[in-house]
This record gives C-alpha cells, structure tokens and sequence, in this order.
C-alpha cells in the first residue's frame, strides 16, 4: 500500500467517524432540547399553573350552579365555557404528552359544542370531562414536583 | 388510579345532577357528637339524603392546620394556625357511624353547594321575588 492509498483509507475513516459524531450530536442535541422544553414547561406549570387550575376550577364551579337552571342560563354557559377554552389552551402549553391530549380534546369539544335547550346532557358531560381534566393536571403537578 | 378517580368524578357528578333535578332529596341535620367536641375542627350542619336504602351525609369539614412561612431574607421560620375546610361525603349507619368516605375530588365542592342551594330553598325565594 503506497502513502496516496493510505491516505485516502485514512480520510475514508476519518469522513466514516465525522459522520457518527455528528449523528451522536444531533441526538444529544435533540435530547437536550426535549430536557429543556421540560424544564420550561415545569417552571411554568409552577409558576403560572396554580392560577390558572384555580380559574378553571372556579369557571367549572360556575357552570354546575349555572346547571341549576339551564334553560335560564344559557348565556352564561356559553360564555363561561369560551372563558374555559381560554385557559385550558393556555394550560395545554404547560402540560406532558398525555395531559396535553387531555385537554386538547377537552378544548375540542368545548369549542364544538353549542348551548341549545336540548343539549343540557352534553354541557352535563363537559362539567365531567373538566373535573377530570383538573384532576389530571394536579396529578400531573404533584408528579413534577417530586421529580425535580 | 386517574380511572378510580374518573369513576367516582363521574358517580359524584351524577348525584349533582340527581340532586338538581330534585330526585336526591337533601335534609339538613344537626352534626353528630362523634363530628364536634374538639376546639381544633368544627363542623356546622350536615346534610343527609337516602339513595337506593343507602345512607348519605355530606358535610363541611373544617379544621385548623399549621400554616408555615419561610422569609426570604433572614429565613426566619413563622408559624400561623389556619381555618381550612373540605368537603366530606359518606355512607352511615342508621345510627349515624361513618361507614365509608368518598375520595376527596373537587366535585365535592360543586355537590355541597348544590345541596345547600335545594335546603336552603334558594331557587323557590328567587322564584317568588320574580314573581313579585
């Protein structure tokens, strides 16, 4: 093997070994980057979580006096209920995967569903569905808490 | 575990609508000796209904529990006792002896005061004041 081959042996190697550690920075950085997405989702779920599953319970609250008399509140309901859709979305950007899916679906039927006399059973179930969502988050909440 | 929970959010929120609709009747009682007697917990009036030849009481339960302040710039410890409150919903005997307690969810709250809202006759009052 002459010095030209072993050079280009050598630079074959060199281009082989470049490539894995640029593939191994690209999954440290990716890594990294889903670290620090976690570590801002926790502060804000700390820092501005509490006010906002206090506004939601609150707003949930609001609803089942509302349901009382359902016929008579409509209005209120309905716009209770695009006060809801509000803060869940704003809770959503803090939450993990899965309380995520949680309240996005909860936000979807939300913002699906209209207050007519003849739907009280649905409005029923979306009262259900934010209790459970609440819940969920304040599961979601203490978990983070002892994790870090 | 959330599944647990979601079942008895959904049992608790089916009484709510029960009590609403009126067909879960609600009276309201004096609370039993066994609730009062210490000065660190208090309970006014409990509310009672019988669903299905099953006893329910429901209550505010109020106690006092130590609240603890670290400052921030000397780190002094103070110490603040606290009035909190949480609702209680549970199956008795006829004599009135707790047999079982529902998990604490929040939809407690909501039942509590839907609850108060029929004792009290709250929507028959504002009923007559519309009419007048």
């Amino acid at each position: 093997m002459n010095y030209r081959e072993l050079l280009s042996l050598w630079a074959d190697w060199m281009t082989v070994i470049g490539f894995l550690i640029s593939l191994t920075s690209l999954i440290i950085s990716i890594v990294v980057l889903r670290n620090v997405r976690n570590i801002r989702n926790y502060y804000r779920l700390k820092v501005r979580g509490p006010e906002l599953i206090k506004e939601l319970t609150k707003l949930s609250s609001n609803l089942a006096e509302l349901l009382e008399d359902f016929t008579s509140n409509r209005m209120d309901i309905q716009l209770g209920l695009a006060q809801s859709e509000g803060k869940l979305r704003r809770l959503e950007g803090m939450a993990n995967k899965e309380t995520k899916r949680t309240l996005k679906q909860l936000r979807i039927t939300i913002s699906s569903s209209s207050v007519t006399t003849d739907n009280e059973e649905e409005i029923r179930s979306i009262y259900v569905g934010m209790m459970k969502a609440l819940e969920e988050v304040k599961d979601h909440q203490k978990d983070s808490d002892l994790e870090r | 575990m959330s599944t647990e929970r979601n079942k008895w959010i959904d049992v608790i929120a089916k009484m709510l609508k029960l009590t609403q609709e009126g067909k879960l009747a609600w009276k309201a009682e004096q609370p039993p000796a066994q609730l009062g007697g210490r000065s660190d917990r208090r309970v006014e009036l409990v509310f009672t209904s019988i669903y299905k030849e099953k006893r329910l009481r429901l209550y505010q339960y109020a106690f006092q529990s130590e609240e603890v302040d670290v400052s921030p710039y000397d780190g002094s410890i103070s110490r603040t006792m606290q009035w909190r409150t949480k609702p209680i919903l549970e199956i008795v005997d006829r004599s009135g002896a707790a047999l079982w307690k529902f998990p604490n969810v929040s939809a407690l709250n909501d039942l509590l005061y839907s609850v108060q809202y029929q004792v009290a006759g709250a929507k028959e009052l504002l009923d007559d004041f519309m009419k007048e």
